[in-house]
């Protein structure tokens, strides 16, 4: 009996670490990250309108704000960076900071 | 030397010019790949002129809203991936108390379509997009050439950013200035400098020009603001695939610069007038690339006659707004090929390298006055120079 729970032990851990790591790695992929010109900041209904696109291919995004986003000191026209992901069909943006000029430097 | 010997003489001479001209390697024709690509690369390219010249119909994703089938209706000539005669309308909306530019992007974008399927026009009873009330002014842009743009791609930011003075400190009347895209990366394509690379460009272009999605730019442009109406746009997004995208990418990236033709003494002092009225100060002569992993785009010169910046060229060129650019704010246009050109400047209006040059103005007037004040037998020097490009 003690040599088969031996045996159980190490399994048991490798499974609990599978796991935390597939746990980890799932939250990790459910946020992504966007960086876009503000297009508008509606604190009235906590949503922020952003561009961003491929070239002359611009379009808009509408964040919801998570309740813990915060956007004082926002304003259009400002690059930022959104963390958002998607919930119930909309996007939800879990924090906005702005990009400091020095970070969009580009290629080295 | 007897007659047999001299005719041995003679054939062995011009066998051994022969095998000298083969061993030299053919001269570049705009159109062809750049020197040094491996193997790959090469094959990559000749696919790639495939995907570029695929002409696409309602049936394979085209629109619903284009204004062109394919890349090569509008970069055709002298050769594919060339320039064309289409001309584009551009709308955005510059406010002067604030400096801010609106691209009208939940409007349609800045790139108005100009034609429309039979299924959306038949839809909506349109036959283009039709242009945003707000926008008061409409801009023209011709289809420019492609040739070398993957050098251009290839130049650091830095190189770039070390060239611009935007409070003009050196007090020589030039302050060249970047521009920035939506994300706050430096953009450089363009005619306003907006688009940092040449992939994100042709991704772009792709869905903008043709309406066909891909997976860099998969949503469809909209209809003015307003969603396609359904059934209109069958084919569903993307309409390309990454494999397709990736050959177009490789096709531009990889044409080669135009070759610059042999300077005589005349041609050899303009090249040096241009240097001296100012005309280098935006238009300046070579950038150097960065590293690659294309060896044949690494560490190069690329003799472009552009410094990628933004300048302000007055009130008689000016149209729209474009990311930060000012209304007659242009990017310097790179020069290489422009002995080919047979319509100048952004939309074209300029018939002869001339024309435009006397259609500068802005920080460019010094160089321009400079130039009329040339003797007739400089100036014919300078258009020499610039006829060798």
């Amino acid at each position: 009996m003690d040599n088969r729970a031996d045996r159980a032990r190490p399994r048991a851990t490798i499974a609990i670490i599978i796991l935390m790591t597939a746990t980890a790695l799932i939250a990790a992929a459910d946020s992504e990250t966007t960086r876009c010109t503000i297009r508008k900041v509606d604190p009235a209904s906590r949503e922020v309108t952003a561009v961003y696109g491929s070239g002359y291919a611009l379009r808009v995004r509408v964040f919801r704000l998570d309740p813990d986003c915060r956007i004082a000191g926002l304003k259009p026209g400002q690059v930022v960076e959104v963390k958002h992901r998607r919930t119930g069909g909309r996007d939800v943006a879990l924090s906005i900071a702005a990009v400091l000029p020095d970070e969009n430097r580009g290629r080295p | 030397m007897n007659r047999a010997a001299a005719t041995a003489g003679t054939a062995g001479g011009i066998a051994a010019l022969v095998i000298v001209a083969c061993a030299c390697p053919a001269p570049k024709k705009l159109g062809d790949p750049l020197d040094g690509l491996t193997q790959q690369e090469s094959a990559r390219f000749v696919q790639g002129r495939e995907a570029f010249q695929r002409a696409f119909t309602p049936e394979t994703g085209l629109g619903p809203l284009f204004n062109a089938d394919g890349c090569a209706e509008c970069h055709e000539d002298p050769a594919t991936g060339g320039r064309g005669d289409e001309i584009e309308s551009h709308v955005s909306v510059f406010d002067p108390a604030t400096g801010s530019c609106d691209q009208l992007v939940e409007k349609g974008g800045p790139v108005i379509q100009q034609h429309a399927t039979p299924a959306l026009s038949a839809a909506l009873g349109i036959d283009r997009e039709p242009t945003p009330a707000a926008a008061k002014v409409v801009a023209s842009r011709s289809a420019p050439e492609l040739f070398g743009l993957g050098l251009l791609d290839a130049v650091p930011d830095a190189e770039i950013l070390a060239l611009a003075d935007p409070d003009d400190r050196d007090h020589d009347g030039i302050s060249g200035r970047p521009n920035r895209f939506v994300d706050g990366r430096l953009g450089r394509f363009g005619r306003k400098a907006f688009v940092p690379t040449l992939r994100e460009f042709n991704a772009g272009a792709y869905t903008i020009e043709q309406g066909i999605t891909n997976p860099e730019s998969p949503t469809e442009e909209s209809i003015g603001g307003d969603p396609i109406p359904p059934g209109v746009d069958p084919v569903p997004e993307p309409e390309i695939t990454q494999a397709a995208l990736d050959a177009t990418d490789d096709f531009v990236r990889f044409l080669a610069p135009p070759q610059r033709a042999h300077l005589d003494a005349a041609g050899r002092r303009g090249r040096k007038l241009f240097g001296a009225i100012g005309c280098a100060a935006c238009h300046v002569p070579s950038l150097t690339t960065g590293d690659s992993p294309v060896e044949a785009l690494r560490y190069k010169t690329v003799y472009a006659y552009t410094d990628l910046l933004l300048h302000d060229m007055g009130d008689g060129l000016a149209d729209i707004c474009f990311g930060l650019a000012t209304p007659s704010e242009f990017r310097t246009a790179p020069l290489m090929g422009i002995s080919k050109a047979t319509a100048l400047l952004h939309d074209g209006r300029a018939k002869s390298i001339e024309e435009a040059i006397r259609l500068h103005a802005g920080e460019a007037s010094t160089a321009r006055n400079r130039f009329e004040a040339l003797s007739s037998q400089d100036r014919d020097a300078l258009l020499r120079f610039l006829g060798s490009l």
